[in-house]
């Protein structure tokens, strides 16, 4: 099963990619597990430069954006 | 966040409606106290919300800032590690070029030692010829043959010089030359010294000596001698017809200064300091011979006396070259 990770303390940012990423999945289903990561030592750790990041497989596809729900399915069909 | 809030207490509920009736003795509100404390309520809690959006972005900037500055500082370790690695490699280089370097300057303090030992048994025997030739010379007093023979005889004087400057220095980069001390009287030493060097002079040249008695040194009587004997004849070779050398010498405390001054063509300000690297010739010099050795053997001879040597020149006014030895008690 493919691990989503979605990086950020909850700010209006991160709860828009969270979302974005929930309507993609709605629309492209993945078999996937969507993980919040909201704890400070866990996304310093994480190797991210930036929030809200987006990881596929703890690979950083996106940081400091929020990528449209669009944009998500392109990065789904592309990764997965 | 789902609101807790939402959910309006059990107390707000009216008289009748309230489950607790025959239990409360809490006062009992009335219906639009109620709503008016309700929206008071959802008032609150929208307020406390958006406090908690406020500081989670708060929270957020500068949670980014640190990532970023953690970014940062990463990549900044890892271009210092770069470098570092570059200047492990780099220092390996040039240990090896230092090595090669080295060895390469062994071979050539070898190369020059042993080709001048080779070439000055040859030109002993050539000077002795040219010796008994000139006897003959001058007893048959022809005048051409006088001429030529007094040439060979300079030409070979002048390439022993070369040789025993090739020599010297060769002696000095293998560290083999050591100064030996003993006493001696200066004034005697001084006036010796100028003795031999007086049949270098030109036409009208003369000595002056500008110092008081100095009296008893204690020193490396040799390596003293070259030094004023190189200083000396390059004041001569520099300098024209009737130019006047001054020798000027002081003791100070534990050290002696001396100093030789000539009147003579200068060293271009560009040139002077280079003077004391192995062959090198002022640009002003080039159709003067020489080597360029002897004021490398010079400020070499003068460190080995814990000495040190300085030049003041001006281009066509002339050169002083003043240098220091250190005397022993």
């Amino acid at each position: 099963m493919a691990t989503i990770s979605i990086i950020g303390i909850g700010d209006l940012q991160t709860r828009q990619l969270r979302e974005n990423v929930a309507a993609a999945l709605a629309i492209y289903p993945v078999n996937s597990e969507v993980v919040n990561v909201t704890e400070v030592s866990t996304i310093v750790a994480s190797g991210v430069s930036q929030t809200p990041a987006l990881l596929f497989d703890h690979e950083i596809i996106a940081e400091g954006v929020v990528p449209s729900i669009a944009e998500i399915i392109h990065l789904f069909k592309r990764h997965f | 966040m789902q609101s807790v809030f939402k959910t309006v207490p059990l107390f707000f509920f009216t008289k009748k409606d309230s489950p607790m009736d025959n239990f409360s003795n809490a006062p009992l509100h009335t219906e639009p106290e109620i709503l008016r404390l309700n929206q008071e309520l959802v008032r609150q809690n929208d307020l406390l919300e958006q406090m908690v959006d406020d500081r989670t972005e708060h929270l957020a900037s500068l949670l980014n800032q640190i990532l970023q500055s953690n970014k940062k500082m990463e990549m900044e370790i890892a271009e210092r590690q770069r470098i570092e690695r570059i200047l492990r490699e780099h220092e390996a280089e040039m240990q090896g070029a230092l090595r090669t370097e080295r060895e390469l300057g062994e071979l050539k303090s070898r190369f020059l030692s042993t080709a001048s030992h080779e070439f000055r048994t040859p030109l002993s025997s050539i000077l002795s010829s040219a010796e008994i030739l000139d006897m003959y010379a001058q007893k048959a007093g022809n005048e051409k043959f006088i001429k030529h023979v007094i040439r060979i005889k300079s030409s070979v004087n002048q390439l022993t010089g070369i040789l025993n400057d090739f020599l010297s220095i060769s002696k000095l980069e293998e560290g083999k030359v050591k100064p030996h001390l003993e006493v001696f009287d200066f004034d005697t030493f001084c006036h010796e010294t100028f003795d031999e060097i007086k049949g270098l002079r030109k036409k009208g040249q003369k000595f002056s000596h500008l110092y008081p008695t100095i009296g008893v040194v204690m020193t490396d009587k040799k390596l003293l001698k070259n030094i004023l004997f190189n200083l000396v004849s390059n004041a001569i070779k520099y300098s024209s017809e009737g130019a006047n050398i001054e020798c000027n010498a002081q003791i100070l405390g534990d050290k002696m200064s001396i100093s030789i001054r000539d009147y003579g063509i200068g060293i271009p300000q560009q040139d002077q300091s280079h003077l004391f690297t192995n062959f090198f010739r002022a640009s002003n010099a080039e159709n003067i011979q020489g080597t360029g050795l002897g004021l490398a053997i010079v400020k070499r001879y003068v460190e080995l006396l814990q000495g040190q040597i300085l030049c003041k020149s001006t281009e066509g006014q002339g050169t002083e070259f003043v240098f220091t030895i250190q005397l022993k008690q």
